[in-house]
């Protein structure tokens, strides 16, 4: 019973009319004509903040039903676009394994760390920063087990704080975290502001389409469980062009934006693949910040 | 809240020592336990490519080889051979140079013909290289394991010269033991492998302790890591021993063809095959029933070869209908990796006998109503007109000792756990007759160094069993394909278990000559073989 009702209101934007904000939200109109109640002043919000704090130990079980599955199995794709896009834009040279060498990397959200693991052990110099500080202990806890990743620096913190401290990095990743927030221009923005001419920021989400809400919500939580119903809320998917608009607003080079979707290419084996054209579901993308 | 019960974060009491969680790290990423061909192809493969991966490479090995220049200085060929498919050459000389060098290919005997026949019937089945439409000119290469094991280990030394080589030689060491260090944040069947190493003979003061990513475990069908994790799987004996090796031909007797043609009859004991060598030796793998086999090792060299003879030349026997043959392999599940088949020669023989009368008699039965369609059908001549066409080998003498060992097959049940993976014989032991047992091994290594390659490339832990982690794409992809080869030689030795004019026999002669007319049938058999 829990579950059709859940179900029924899962399925609201097509079905029922009398919900305005989330039709217009769903035939792709700007996210300008939408009224938001949620207030720019608060950056953080606390509700969504509170969804990484409950994970707690099982960020790196691998067979957790806490959500942080795909999250793993996607690495290897988010991972390989960083690695090749730095190397292009930063002219990196390839040495023995540690493509990353020397830069100075601040992963924006980093949750419980499945992230800065791998670009520790590809050589860079890893800060990792999350509000919930639940996950930055389970982070804190796993980086002790393997000695290419016990110099990342972790730390219960926001962009804003940051910023103030007038931290400056090569690269910024923030990889599915701007679908969680409350004012994502604000925080590309201070984002941008940290990193160093020259330097990179990569962003990826969900895009906001049918397509992404059948996968992603109805999906992989009502259906499949993958994550916990309530992780998403549609209507905070941005498409890439609004991504894109940021990315410009928050002064990185127009020019240098680029972006791939992120598709399962085997649903049996997990595996992921980067597909420039089909930007339906999961994208990533990329932007240089303009040499001063 | 342990942690705090022992006093402190970082601070961890284990077997009497104090381990501080900061105050480790690896000695190697990737160890190789085993040095025989299948683990020395993986160290080699990620040694060389540690320029890409950065990874460090450790490989162990109790028996110290000997160099290629004194394997080459010898001229009598090793009774050890195997049938290498053309896709194992490729794999193998792309990682080691040196096997594509003059001299050593010189021991490689190319071989275009395989005929297969049979003791019981005229059927038979002629692969010729030249009918393949892919045209490689040759079915496979057979060589000497010494030979290949030589060279790999020349290799091997060449990676692992110098102060920052990416390869560190433990040879000889032997496996003493293989625990799990405990550390903060993982579970204790996911830790780090510690390895601890002693020079054979020695004591255990002086043993070192090396801490790896990930260890493979190439160390052949007794493999040590297994026995130490207790890993287990299933199997059975086949209530067979094997017979090898190496003989001359009489040059005068044997035509030229018969020099690249490697052959395997089915006598109603079991298969007899003969691998072609250079300048006119063969190899020998006579796999037969254990009596049997005990009979032609006691017998005098001049003996064997006569039977050996005959064994290749007699005519088919049209013989009586027999129930089938006492060499009925028994399945059952063992905990134990160490195999004992000796118990199962023993029991199984009169198991066969009580359990099987049964279904012997209905075999019977319906075998004598089948007789005559599946008669005309083995004997057509237009069906086997090329086992007249075919010379058949004439074996002049001895060039080495009889070696024997029992034949089984075994499974590992799981191929890939935390930190550990098993290639090779280590995961899976089948029948000699098909000789797939070495090109299964290869490509083992060859799946999981690319594996391992394309984890490191995206900055994973190479030892995690995480989804789309190299450990668990190894064993997806090797798992079945080791297994289907497994079963299905299986099957082809219960096939060939019965005595000719059974149902389950003429069936079978049948079976070959269809499949020796259908001509693209007998391509894809061939090209699964050679491993494309």
């Amino acid at each position: 019973m829990t579950l059709c009702r859940r179900a029924l209101r899962g399925l609201a934007p097509p079905m029922f009319p009398w919900r305005p904000r989330r039709v217009r939200a769903w035939l792709g109109v700007p996210r300008s004509c939408l009224s938001s109640a949620t207030s720019t002043v608060a950056r953080v919000d606390a509700q969504e903040v509170s969804k990484f704090d409950l994970v707690g130990s099982d960020w790196w079980d691998a067979s957790s039903l806490k959500g942080t599955g795909p999250l793993h199995a996607m690495n290897a794709v988010r991972v390989k676009f960083i690695v090749d896009y730095a190397t292009k834009a930063m002219k990196l040279s390839k040495s023995a394994g540690q493509p990353l060498r020397g830069l100075r990397l601040l992963d924006a959200g980093c949750g419980g760390g499945l992230l800065s693991e791998p670009l520790a052990r590809l050589g860079a110099k890893v800060t990792g920063i999350d509000p919930a500080e639940g996950a930055i202990a389970a982070a804190q806890v796993h980086q002790q087990t393997d000695p290419k990743t016990r110099g990342i620096d972790y730390r219960r913190s926001t962009i804003e704080e940051i910023s103030q401290a007038g931290e400056a990095f090569d690269v910024i990743c923030s990889l599915e975290v701007v679908e969680h927030l409350p004012d994502p221009q604000a925080f590309l923005s201070e984002c941008a502001g940290c990193i160093k001419p020259g330097g990179v920021l990569v962003v990826s989400t969900l895009n906001r389409t049918m397509k992404s809400y059948l996968l992603s919500i109805l999906g992989a939580e009502y259906v499949l469980g993958l994550l916990p119903v309530g992780t998403h809320s549609w209507d905070k998917y941005l498409t890439p062009e609004e991504v894109t608009k940021m990315l410009q607003e928050a002064g990185m080079d127009s020019e240098s934006i680029e972006t791939s979707g992120m598709v399962l290419q085997n649903p049996l084996t997990l595996r992921w693949k980067l597909d420039a054209e089909d930007l339906d579901v999961n994208y990533i993308i990329a932007a240089t910040k303009k040499q001063a | 809240m342990l942690r705090q019960l022992l006093g402190g974060r970082g601070q961890r009491k284990h077997l009497g020592r104090w381990l501080s969680t900061s105050d480790w790290s690896y000695d190697v990423d990737v160890l190789v336990v085993g040095g025989g061909i299948v683990g020395a192809a993986v160290a080699a493969d990620l040694a060389a490519s540690s320029e890409g991966t950065g990874l460090r490479i450790g490989i162990v090995e109790a028996a110290h080889p000997s160099t290629l220049e004194s394997i080459l200085a010898s001229s009598a060929p090793d009774p050890r051979c195997y049938a290498l498919a053309p896709r194992s050459m490729e794999y193998l000389k792309s990682i080691c140079p040196g096997i594509g060098d003059a001299r050593v290919a010189s021991r490689f005997h190319s071989y275009s013909y395989m005929h297969v026949w049979e003791s019981t019937s005229r059927a038979s089945l002629t692969f010729d290289a030249a009918e393949m439409s892919h045209g490689e000119g040759h079915l496979g290469v057979i060589g000497e394991n010494a030979v290949v094991q030589a060279a790999l280990f020349d290799r091997l030394q060449e990676l692992g010269s110098g102060s920052s080589a990416p390869l560190r030689m433990y040879i000889p060491r032997m496996l003493k033991s293989l625990e799990r260090l405990p550390v903060d944040g993982l579970p204790q069947s996911e830790g780090p492998l510690q390895a601890t190493l002693v020079p054979p003979g020695e004591a255990e003061e002086a043993a070192e302790v090396i801490t790896a990513r990930l260890v493979v475990a190439a160390d052949g069908a007794m493999s040590s890591v297994r026995r130490i994790f207790g890993f287990s799987g299933w199997g059975y004996g086949y209530n067979q021993r094997a017979i090898v090796c190496s003989l001359r031909v009489d040059e005068q007797a044997t035509a030229e063809k018969a020099m690249s043609t490697a052959y395997q009859r089915y006598l109603p004991t079991g298969p007899v095959a003969l691998l072609p060598l250079r300048e006119g030796h063969m190899s020998l793998v006579w796999s037969t029933t254990p009596s049997e086999a005990r009979r032609l090792q006691m017998c005098s060299d001049v003996e064997f070869i006569d039977e050996l003879n005959r064994a290749l030349q007699a005519e088919p026997d049209g013989s009586l209908l027999s129930p089938l043959s006492a060499s009925i392999p028994v399945p059952f599940l063992y905990q134990s990796p160490l195999f004992g088949s000796s118990e199962a020669e023993q029991s199984s023989g009169s198991f066969a006998e009580t359990a099987l009368r049964g279904p012997q008699r209905l075999l019977q039965a319906i075998g004598a109503e089948v007789e005559s369609m599946a008669k005309t059908l083995a004997t057509a001549p237009q069906l086997s007109d090329d086992a007249a066409a075919m010379p058949l080998p004439v074996i002049a003498s001895l060039q080495s000792k009889r070696f024997s060992f029992d034949l089984k097959q075994e499974q590992a049940w799981r191929y890939a756990h935390a930190r550990l993976a098993l290639v090779g014989d280590a995961a899976h032991t089948i029948h000699p007759m098909a000789g797939q047992g070495l090109n299964l091994g290869i490509a083992d290594a060859e799946c999981l160094t690319r594996e391992i390659k394309r984890s490191v490339e995206s900055g994973a832990d190479i030892g995690t069993l995480a989804a789309d982690s190299a450990l668990i794409n190894y064993e997806r992809e090797r798992a079945p394909v080791a297994l289907g080869f497994g079963l299905g030689l299986g099957a082809l030795h219960l096939t060939y278990g019965a005595q000719g004019r059974s149902a389950l026999g003429l069936a079978r002669g049948a079976g070959m000559g269809v499949i020796d007319f259908l001509k693209p049938l007998k391509e894809r058999i061939a090209k699964i073989a050679m491993g494309s």
